[in-house]
């Protein structure tokens, strides 16, 4: 075996490592403080904000369901037509179809 | 075991002598699979901040139903409410929108809403907290005043801001006291839902009395009633897989990349025949040349799943996904202002490595055994 090709494979290796300590190290969430503070606004709040977006803007369904289970763009301009709503086009969160 | 270790060594080697071929196969997994998991991490924090925000919230959400919708609740319902055994507090939340400015807001009202944003007191009826990208998009610092399109005459004093670590749906946010709500909003006496706190384990029996609370003649609209273990169905289908606008059209993106990817698989196709046919002529088996091209393709798949995982952390956790964020939480600036959820999880990553294997695989292993068979003579020519 030549140098780079042990240059090659000791970098995977040490990528491979990293990835496994990454995910199975178990002192791995140092955010601990932010989740407890996280914890305590929530509780303030009453429980606000569930979907990816930060702000609504054509319907509560999108931030929190529990707030509106019924999206109203989906029923203008045109009813059962596409998602209108701009918020709908940059989630990773989707809450349509929840029996009201 | 010799022999394997040796076709190992070999793989590595055809993939150094022929970087060109290996670094373009590498950078379209990469385009491909960056996106992929970095969208499910961003997925997986938001959700587990969503989580923070149904555990930590109330045991029922009670609102008016108002043609399917929900509706406001009278505040003279409360008392009623508190008499139900099991029921230990109600509180009543006013959570409404309003320009600020060109700025849309989520105006949240409720009781006692000091300590949040480092204030150590009960905020007054004209005091208010707000989201720090709220506050620095107009220009505002504590103790400057504001007032909402909606109701101009009402004036409210910046007490404080609301550290954006805490969630990303504060950063847009505006606390105020629940009765300063019920003024801007123009609807006093209601709620747009009342928060009911029951002992532990009776979170059922009181939603079950709450559904029968009132006569079946009476003209008043039903109550709505959403119980933590429906609210936890919500996050469930809301981040599912398959749920999100991304997923879908991603689904698209990895369609279209399996035969780029295959178009590429064969770029320096002639080099390699070349090599195969030397191979062939110095005595090698086609089980060996396949069993090497497996190899070869094994190290690319895993250098590209674990380089995606590294960049994907340097790009989320390091750059807080500046230039992705809007992608994946809407209206987050370019340069998110909060810190952007993310958590990992291995089953992406799993299923990059997996998608990179079948996708060299598919893309070598046909040519290579189809020129292993050939004549040496000829693919040497």
């Amino acid at each position: 075996m030549d140098r780079r090709s042990s240059l090659f494979l000791g970098c995977l290796v040490g990528l491979l490592l990293a990835m496994t300590w990454f995910f199975f190290w178990p002192d791995r969430t140092p955010h601990h403080g932010r989740l407890k503070a996280q914890y305590g606004f929530q509780h303030k709040v009453g429980g606000l904000g569930m979907g990816s977006v930060i702000v609504p803007r054509w319907n509560f369904r999108d931030y929190d369901p529990r707030l509106q289970p019924v999206a109203n763009d989906e029923l203008y301009p045109l009813p059962g037509g596409y998602a209108y709503s701009p918020d709908r086009l940059s989630m990773v969160s989707s809450f349509a179809g929840l029996a009201p | 075991m010799g022999k394997h270790v040796n076709l190992f060594l070999a793989a590595t080697e055809a993939i150094l002598r022929t970087p060109a071929r290996s670094g373009v196969v590498l950078f379209c997994l990469l385009a491909v699979l960056l996106p992929f998991v970095t969208a499910m991490a961003v997925a997986e924090g938001v959700r587990q901040e969503s989580l923070v925000s149904v555990q930590a919230g109330a045991d029922l959400y009670v609102a008016r139903d108002q043609y399917g919708r929900n509706g406001p609740v009278s505040l003279d319902r409360i008392p009623e409410l508190e008499k139900i055994p099991g029921v230990v507090r109600v509180v009543p939340r006013i959570v409404g929108r309003a320009y600020l400015g060109e700025d849309l807001a989520v105006i949240v009202g409720i009781d006692e809403p000091g300590l949040l944003g480092g204030v150590q007191e009960p905020l007054g009826f004209g005091q208010a907290l707000m989201g720090e990208e709220l506050a620095r998009r107009l220009d505002l610092r504590v103790g400057s005043e504001f007032r909402f399109f909606l109701f101009p005459a009402l004036p409210f004093t910046l007490a404080g801001l609301i550290d954006p670590a805490l969630s990303i749906w504060s950063s847009r946010m505006v606390v105020i006291p629940f009765q300063a709500a019920e003024q801007l909003f123009k609807l006093p006496g209601k709620a747009s839902e009342l928060l009911v706190y029951c002992r532990p384990g009776t979170a059922d029996q009181v939603a079950e009395q709450l559904g029968s609370l009132g006569k079946p003649w009476e003209m008043t609209p039903p109550l709505r009633i959403q119980t933590k273990a429906i609210v936890h169905r919500y996050i469930k289908r809301g981040f599912d897989i398959q749920a999100g606008t991304f997923t879908m059209f991603y689904a698209t993106a990895f369609a279209l990349a399996i035969p780029a990817l295959l178009i590429l698989s064969g770029f320096g196709q002639g080099e390699r025949r070349r090599r195969i046919g030397i191979m062939k002529a110095t005595g090698w088996q086609t089980l060996d040349i396949l069993e090497m091209t497996v190899y070869e393709n094994l190290l690319l798949a895993l250098t590209g799943s674990t380089l995606t995982l590294a960049l994907a952390v340097c790009w989320l956790r390091v750059g807080n996904g500046i230039g992705i964020a809007p992608l994946f939480i809407s209206q987050a600036g370019w340069v998110p202002s909060f810190a952007v959820p993310v958590s990992f999880t291995p089953l992406p990553v799993v299923f990059s490595f997996l998608f990179g294997l079948v996708l060299t695989m598919l893309g070598t292993i046909v040519p290579t055994w189809k020129t292993a068979v050939t004549p040496p003579l000829t693919t040497m020519g």
